[in-house]
Formats: structure tokens, sequence, C-alpha cells
């Protein structure tokens, strides 16, 4: 079966040059209709002619990339509402503190791939949940537009992280941990094994929207009340349409993280499955997983170990 | 006027009061997803104080209809707007009850009782809101059937069903 497609995933197109330099590339109107009329998305398609374009069929970058901004910022609602910094610094706040004492005292990088304007790594920076534990905050994305307006909120406020228009797996220091926050089913098949292989030997933590009968529902319900953007309110339906299940991310995970521990966060919720609407992959080192259980208690019930640790 | 019956004030004290929570809301509404800041009390303090007194200036000039209304049908204009006011207030409050409550849960520490509440009210509600705008008018304007009435219904449901949007566009022009 073709997979549906995000209409932000055809209006824009970034690459990495031999060179390493991530570039960006014009996109026609004509073909980001075809490649919606393939996957017959028809409101996608009707989304899609409403914006605006330059000489040549050429979808206009300048108007594009705002509407991609106010999308974001949209977005950032939803994870504020849905306490994402929060769900997220519970995890991090222990694999810091567990990471940390190895590396004695130097700051644990942390790497937030596909950051866009970086609400988490904020939210992190500006509430500080690490204690006296170091660490580096650096956001990590291909779109340019999106990581100049995280950049420029960041200094708005003061706050210490940084941000970066790259290929997160290029960085010159590598991540101590890699974090992501609704970007996993942007990678379809291999692509999603490719990711996870190339975080292999550091510490992970990925979220995105847990797979169920009703979060396509609650998730139309929530684009519809709180997104203006008629391309933020089909992406998010889509993002809940398009969610990987457990067993997919466990699969594409699992081939290459010999060395480490993995676990799923929130995979199983009982009762409080309306309330958990994002799960996590969660791998750690062998070396520290023992550690880092003991520094997270209140995970134990959250967690479901695939391999190693208390599995 | 001793021995001449007036008007209860509760119903439209009731309404006012929804209403200015309701503003208060709407300018909350209007302004979230505008911001990427991290610390936005401020941002949502004056974006609250601009639903409100948006709300507030509606009401004047509602009341300043109601008063011209009452000078062409007489006292018992009064009447027919406190027959539909209490009408009208009892769909609203049934509503704003567990929006309030909600919201007051939503202050809790626990992650997922807040989520519950986003989930199960906050969220939903937004999308209802417009229902029940709708429906607590018509409520009203059927216990109290008289074209004063229904005029003053007219006004408060426009001035109702536009204000977010036209906070929000002021916001967006800013």
């Amino acid at each position: 079966m073709t997979d549906l497609l995000e209409i932000s995933d055809v209006v824009v197109r970034f690459e990495q040059a031999s060179n390493g330099v991530i570039v960006r590339r014009p996109v026609l109107l004509e073909e980001a209709r075809n490649r919606l009329r393939a996957t017959r998305q028809w409101r996608a398609l009707w989304v899609l002619n409403t914006l605006p374009v330059r000489d040549g069929g050429f979808l206009d970058e300048t108007g594009v990339d705002r509407i991609l901004q106010h999308s974001h910022l949209e977005l950032q609602r939803l994870h504020e509402e849905f306490l994402m910094g929060e769900q997220a610094s519970r995890v991090l706040a222990p694999l810091v503190q567990t990471l940390s004492s190895s590396k004695g005292g130097a700051p644990v990088r942390i790497v937030d791939i596909g950051c866009g304007p970086g609400f988490v790594l904020r939210w992190l920076a500006h509430r500080k949940p690490f204690g006296a534990h170091a660490v580096d905050l650096v956001g990590v994305d291909f779109n340019e537009p999106l990581i100049r307006l995280g950049a420029e909120l960041a200094r708005k406020e003061n706050l210490s992280c940084s941000f970066v228009h790259a290929n997160a797996f290029d960085l010159e220091t590598p991540a101590d941990i890699y974090m992501s926050t609704g970007v996993l089913h942007h990678f379809r098949g291999d692509a999603l094994t490719s990711f996870f292989e190339r975080q292999a030997g550091a510490a992970m933590l990925h979220f995105d929207i847990k797979p169920s009968p009703i979060a396509p529902i609650g998730s139309l319900i929530f684009h519809e009340a709180r997104m203006r953007e008629p391309l933020a309110r089909y992406d998010g339906y889509m993002s809940a349409a398009r969610a990987h299940s457990e067993e997919t991310l466990v699969s594409a995970l699992e081939p290459s993280q010999g060395s480490n521990d993995i676990a799923v966060l929130d995979g199983s919720a009982g009762l409080l499955r309306l309330t958990r609407i994002m799960h996590a992959v969660l791998s750690i080192p062998k070396a520290h997983s023992g550690t880092f259980l003991r520094n997270a208690p209140s995970l134990h019930k959250r967690l479901r170990w695939i391999s190693g640790s208390s599995s | 006027m001793s021995g001449v019956a007036s008007p209860s004030l509760v119903p439209f004290f009731s309404m006012a009061l929804l209403a200015l929570v309701d503003g208060a809301m709407c300018g909350f509404r209007a302004a979230a997803g505008r911001s990427g800041l991290i610390d936005k009390r401020l941002y949502f303090q004056r974006a609250i104080v601009r639903g409100f007194g948006a709300t507030l200036v509606v009401l004047v000039v509602g009341v300043v209809l109601a008063v011209a209304l009452a000078r062409v049908n007489g006292a018992a204009a009064w009447f027919e707007f406190e027959r539909a006011a209490r009408a009208s207030a009892a769909v609203y409050a049934s509503f704003a009850g567990p929006v309030i409550l909600a919201i007051l849960l939503w202050f809790t520490p626990s992650i997922d009782l807040r989520t519950l509440m986003t989930v199960t009210i906050l969220g939903p509600g937004t999308l209802l809101r417009p229902v029940v705008v709708l429906v607590g008018l018509a409520v009203g304007v059927h216990a109290s059937p008289s074209w004063s009435v229904a005029l003053m219904a007219t006004y408060a449901g426009i001035a109702m069903l536009s204000l977010e949007r036209w906070l929000g566009r002021r916001l967006a022009h800013s």
C-alpha cells in the first residue's frame, strides 16, 4: 500500500550535498500536486492549491515558510497542552543523571533531531530539570527557517541551547542522547531502521503519537479545535494516521542496538490510554541501564523492556 | 414604585458573569498558538484582559440596546428579558461548569489528570462552543418569544461568535 503523505513533506525539499551542506531545492507546484494525486489525498491537494506560487510554477519559498512557521507555533500549543516538556524531562532527567556520572561532570549532550523551532529543547533550557548536572542542548533540523525561528525564540528568552542547520549525524561532537518528538512517523520502511542505526551506541529517546483506533479521531478533533492553518490541521491529522505501531518501532530499532538495552515507554497504558497519547522508544547503553532504573523509580511501571535490564 | 413587581437581576448578572468568563477565555484562545515563547504568562495575562475588556464593551452596548428596547416596548420587556436570560443562563452554566472545573484541575501537578481534562473537556469543548452559544440563545428565545428578545439574542450571538476571531485578527496584525 502506498504511504500517505503530509503536505509539509511535499512543499519543501532539503537535500544534503556531497560536501555535507544542506541545500534547499525549489519545488514545482505541479510536481507536489502529482505526489498527492498519486496517493489520492484530495483534501491535501485542496490545501496545496491555496499555497503561494512564484514565477515558473514553483512554490513561493517565503510564503510557504511563513505558513510552516505558523503551523509549528500552533503545534507548539498542542505540545504545551499535552505537556511534552514535562513528559520528556521525566525520562531525560534521570538519564542525564545516569550518564553525567560516567562523564566526570562534563556536559551531557542532548541532540534534538528534526527539532523545528525546538519547543521541547527550549522548555528544557527554561525549566532546567537536570539539577546540578551540566547539559549541552542542541537542536538540529534540515529546515533552515524553522531552525532560525527556534534560535530567535531562544535568544529572546536568553535560553542556553543552540540550533544548528545540519544533519544531526554529521555534527562534530556526537550526542550522548538523541531525542525527537513527533518525527519518527516521517521515516518509513528502511529509512526508519537506518535512522536508528545512525544513533547506535548513544542513548536515545524518541516520542511519537501512539497509534490506536481513536487516535486519528482524537487528532482530528484537536487539530480542528486548536489549529488555524489548514496545512497544520491536515498534517496533524495525518501524523496520527501515519504513526508507527510499537511493533514497527521495535523491529526497526532492535537490529542496531546490540550494545544497548531498549524499552518502550507507555506502550500499554491500560486505563490511562486516554491520557498517554504518545509513546516513546528508549535505548540506553547496557552499562548504564541498571543505574538509570535506580534513578527513575517513577518510570518502572511505564517502561516495557524489550531487551536487557529488567525485561 | 412600591407594589409593582420588578424583574430579578440574578439572571442578568449570571449572564454577564458567564459572558465575561467566556470573553476572557476567548482572549486566551485567540492568543494561543501565535507565540513561540516558553514563558507566556505575561502574554496570556494580556490576552485574557483583552478578551475581558472587549466583552465588557459588548455588555455595555447590550445594556444600552436593552434599555432602548424597553423604552419602545414598555416595562414588560424586562420580564421577557429576565425569562430569556434565566433559560439561556441554565444552558451556559451547564457547559461552563465542567469547563471551569477542568481549567482548575489543569493547575494540579498530575500530568495524567491535566491531560485527561484536555482530552475529554477542554479540546472538545472548544469545538462545541459555537453550538452551545446557539442552543443557549434558541432556548432563551423559546422561553420568552418576542421580537425584542430575538433582537437581543441576535446581538449576543453575533458578539459571542465573532469575538475570538476579531481578537485573533487584531493579534495577527499586531
